[in-house]
C-alpha cells in the first residue's frame, strides 16, 4: 500500500466519522431577502428529528450562517430578541439555563423535534464536562431532565404536537 | 494527573499521543477527555480560520467543538493506533470538517426564495398537472420544457432533492456547471412559463440575481 493509498484509506475513515457532519453540512437553503421568507419556508419545512453533533449555542450559529440572513433577520424569525438571541449563541450559556418558552419558540420556528432538543442538550452537556462549565454532571442530567419536561409541558400548551411525536 | 496539571497547555499533546492514550480515552477516562478538548481548542482552531473563505474564529471554535462531541459521543470508532499519533490524526479529521464548512459556506444560493417556492410548489407539491389529471406534481411535464442538459440537473435538484455536490458526484460534472445548469434551468422555465399560468414568476430580476447570471 502506497503513501495515497493510505491517504485516501484514511480520509475515508475520516469521513464515515464525520457522516452526520458531512449529511448536515449538506442541507441547502434558497437566499432569502427578508425574514419573512425565512420564516414562512421554516414553517414549511419537514421537523428535524435529528441535528449534528453540535451543542446548543453553536447548532443555533450554524444555522444562521446556513441560511445567510442578517443576525437580527434571523431573531425574528425565531420570534425572539435579538439580544436572547446573543446570548444564546454565547459558548457560556448552558441551555438548560434557558427559560422552557424561548426555547419552544425557537424549537418551534426551527422545526425542531423534541428529540432533537434532547440531542442539542446532550450535546451542550457534554461539552461543559469537558470544559468544566459543568463539573457535576449528574446534577446537570437531572437538570436538563427537569427542563425537557417544562419544554415538552410548552409544547402541549401550544398544541405543537408535531413537535413531539 | 491532577487539575493543575490539566491546565499546563503543553501536556495535552503529550497526553494525547501516549500509547495508551485511545484505551483510557474510550473507558471514559475524564482527564483523557479534557485533554482531547483543551488540545482542540488550543492547538487546532488556526487550522480552519479563513476569512477570505467565509471561515472566522467562532466557526474555527464550532468546528473543533463537533469533532470533539463526535470523538465523545463515539469513542473515536476509527482511530487505530496502527495509523500514527493520535494528534495528527485529530488534526485531520478537524481539517476535513473545515473543508466540509467551507464547502458549505462558499455555496453560492442557486435558488432565490420566490422562485424556489413557486417552482417547488408547482414541479413537485402540485395535486394537478398541465391537462388537469390528478397526479402528485408537473415536474416531468414542465422538465420537458428546458434543454436536455438543465433537465437533469433540475431533476436531480428538484426531483430527488439533491444537493449541488451529490448533482457534482452523479452527473460528473463541475460544480460551477451544475449551477449554472440550474439557474438556466430555472430562467428558461420562467420565460417558458410567463403568461401560461396566474401563478406565473414575474419577479424582477435582483442586483445579486444580476451579477449571478453574468457570472453563469
Amino acid at each position: 500500500m502506497n503513501y495515497k493509498d493510505n491517504q485516501d484509506e484514511l480520509n475515508n475513515e475520516i469521513d464515515a466519522e464525520l457522516s452526520d457532519l458531512i449529511e448536515g453540512t449538506n442541507e441547502r437553503f434558497p437566499a432569502f431577502s427578508n425574514y419573512k421568507q425565512l420564516e414562512s419556508f421554516l414553517r414549511k419545512s419537514a421537523v428535524r428529528q435529528t441535528v449534528r453533533n453540535l451543542p446548543f449555542a453553536s447548532f443555533l450559529r450554524q444555522f444562521r450562517r446556513s441560511v445567510d440572513v442578517p443576525f437580527d433577520d434571523f431573531a425574528k424569525a425565531l420570534n425572539i430578541t435579538p439580544a436572547v438571541l446573543e446570548e444564546l449563541e454565547s459558548r457560556d450559556t448552558l441551555p438548560w439555563n434557558i427559560d422552557a418558552a424561548v426555547i419552544a419558540d425557537i424549537a418551534q420556528g426551527l422545526r425542531l423535534h423534541i428529540a432533537a432538543v434532547e440531542e442539542l442538550a446532550k450535546n451542550s452537556l457534554v461539552i461543559a464536562t469537558v470544559s468544566r462549565k459543568a463539573p457535576d454532571s449528574d446534577i446537570a442530567e437531572r437538570t436538563i431532565s427537569r427542563w425537557l419536561q417544562a419544554v415538552r409541558a410548552e409544547f402541549e400548551r401550544r398544541g405543537a404536537h408535531e413537535l413531539l411525536q | 494527573m491532577n487539575q493543575k496539571q490539566l491546565q499546563n497547555t503543553d501536556c495535552y499533546e503529550d497526553i494525547l499521543d501516549r500509547e495508551d492514550f485511545i484505551d483510557c480515552f474510550r473507558a471514559g477516562n475524564e482527564d483523557d477527555q479534557i485533554a482531547l478538548f483543551e488540545y482542540g481548542r488550543t492547538n487546532l482552531l488556526k487550522i480552519n480560520i479563513k476569512p477570505s473563505r467565509g471561515l472566522f474564529h467562532e466557526d474555527a471554535e464550532d468546528i473543533v467543538e463537533e469533532v470533539c462531541t463526535t470523538f465523545l459521543k463515539n469513542g473515536c470508532r476509527s482511530y487505530e493506533k496502527s495509523k500514527g499519533p493520535f494528534t495528527h490524526y485529530f488534526a485531520r479529521t478537524v481539517t476535513v470538517a473545515g473543508r466540509y464548512y467551507l464547502r458549505q459556506r462558499s455555496r453560492l444560493k442557486v435558488v432565490y426564495y420566490e422562485d424556489f417556492e413557486k417552482l417547488k410548489d408547482r414541479l413537485v407539491n402540485s395535486g394537478e398537472n398541465l391537462s388537469g389529471e390528478p397526479e402528485g406534481g408537473d415536474l416531468g411535464k414542465y422538465l420537458d420544457l428546458v434543454s436536455e442538459k438543465n433537465r437533469a440537473a433540475l431533476a436531480l435538484w428538484f426531483g430527488e432533492g439533491l444537493s449541488v455536490d451529490l448533482i457534482v458526484e452523479k452527473l460528473g460534472i463541475s460544480q460551477a456547471v451544475v449551477r449554472r445548469r440550474i439557474f438556466r434551468g430555472i430562467e428558461d422555465l420562467k420565460k417558458k412559463l410567463k403568461g401560461s399560468d396566474p401563478r406565473e414568476l414575474q419577479r424582477q430580476p435582483r442586483r445579486t440575481e444580476q451579477r449571478n447570471r453574468r457570472r453563469a
